[in-house]
């Protein structure tokens, strides 16, 4: 976790020096400090969320769905899983981050991700509401797919290469 | 986000109620241990990412972005949308209204499907959490493996519906 929080760090640098150029450093840091705290209390609930899920998940239940030797069925439960989690990332992230830990396969797991990216019903009541069910409806249509296709991929390289 | 905030807590508090039926006590304190160990060890990275998001939110402007779309079109509009999507800041109830502000704009369609679906796959005020709450290996293998899913997606849907239709094509059904 080190070499990600030094990367994460430094290009937050790199930006605050560019908006100290123009002035706007404090605004940043203030943005960031804003919404850090309008989510904490979402980020410590998904953590207990998380924590509790792992240790009530059967390891049998993930090893005949989810894991590796799930193969394509892991696939197709990753992306519905991904679909009905109706949750921001803050939430979601840590959630997916427990289905791993528990030994969900690489296809499952990015199907989660790639599911709930594009699919997600969390989303669904604003795209609905601006762009119409038409509009909403065809796009998932299109992406559907694409869940599937990661998610299989995603397999396919665990599979052979890892 | 109260109401987010509502229902995680509520799923939390059921599930530990679940975990102290099937495994008593200890589950339950499996549970806020698991819990408590993942925090630890990502709270660093959080910090970070939220440095990094706020510099970022200052930069990204909805205005900003919406001037640079309505530039583009076609092959090179998709691409430049995928990715304006991606950069636009703010969970869905900041770019929805956005995209409600500029729908009735000579925009087309695609343009939409396209940077919506890079809002989603791409989204670079999201990727730090995506690093630190999941694992920067699996981030990093997610990102590759859909990075052309926004551009796959606009141009199909470019190719397949008609081509010049605005988002109005999608509203006519409302109407009727």
């Amino acid at each position: 976790m080190i070499i990600p929080t030094l990367i994460l760090l430094s290009l937050a640098v790199v930006l605050l020096l560019y908006n100290y150029r123009h002035k706007q450093h404090l605004d940043g840091l203030f943005a960031g400090i804003n919404r850090f705290l309008k989510i904490c209390p979402i980020l410590l609930s998904a953590f207990v969320l998380a924590g509790m899920l792992e240790a009530l998940i059967p390891e049998e239940f993930v090893r005949q769905w989810l894991a590796r030797e799930a193969g394509i069925t892991g696939v197709f439960l990753g992306t519905l899983g991904g679909t009905l989690l109706a949750m921001g990332p803050y939430a979601s992230f840590p959630i997916i981050a427990s289905v791993y830990g528990a030994g969900a396969g690489l296809g499952t797991t990015i199907a989660l991700i790639t599911g709930w990216t594009l699919l997600s019903l969390s989303k669904l009541p604003y795209e609905v509401g601006v762009l119409g069910i038409r509009f909403t409806i065809t796009r998932m249509l299109f992406a559907l797919p694409f869940c599937i296709l990661c998610g299989t991929l995603a397999h396919f390289i665990e599979v052979l290469f890892l | 986000m109260k109401s987010a905030l509502l229902g995680i807590t509520m799923a939390a508090f059921l599930l530990t109620i679940l975990a102290q039926l099937v495994g008593g006590f200890p589950l339950v304190f499996t549970g806020f241990r698991l819990a408590g160990n993942t925090l630890l060890e990502a709270i660093p990275l959080i910090i970070a990412a939220f440095l990094l998001i706020g510099q970022l939110q200052v930069i990204l402007t909805p205005d900003r972005i919406n001037q640079l779309i309505q530039k583009f079109s076609g092959i090179k509009g998709i691409l430049f949308s995928a990715f304006a999507g991606g950069l636009f800041p703010g969970p869905p109830y900041v770019y929805y209204p956005f995209l409600s502000s500029i729908k009735d704009k000579p925009i087309p369609f695609y343009l939409f499907f396209s940077f919506l679906s890079g809002k989603h796959v791409y989204d670079i005020a999201r990727l730090p959490m995506e690093i630190s709450l999941i694992s920067p290996g699996i981030a990093l293998l997610r990102n590759l493996i859909s990075l052309p899913v926004p551009l796959i997606m606009g141009w199909l849907s470019y190719r397949i519906i008609s081509k010049g239709a605005t988002c109005t094509y999608f509203q006519e059904e409302k109407s009727e």
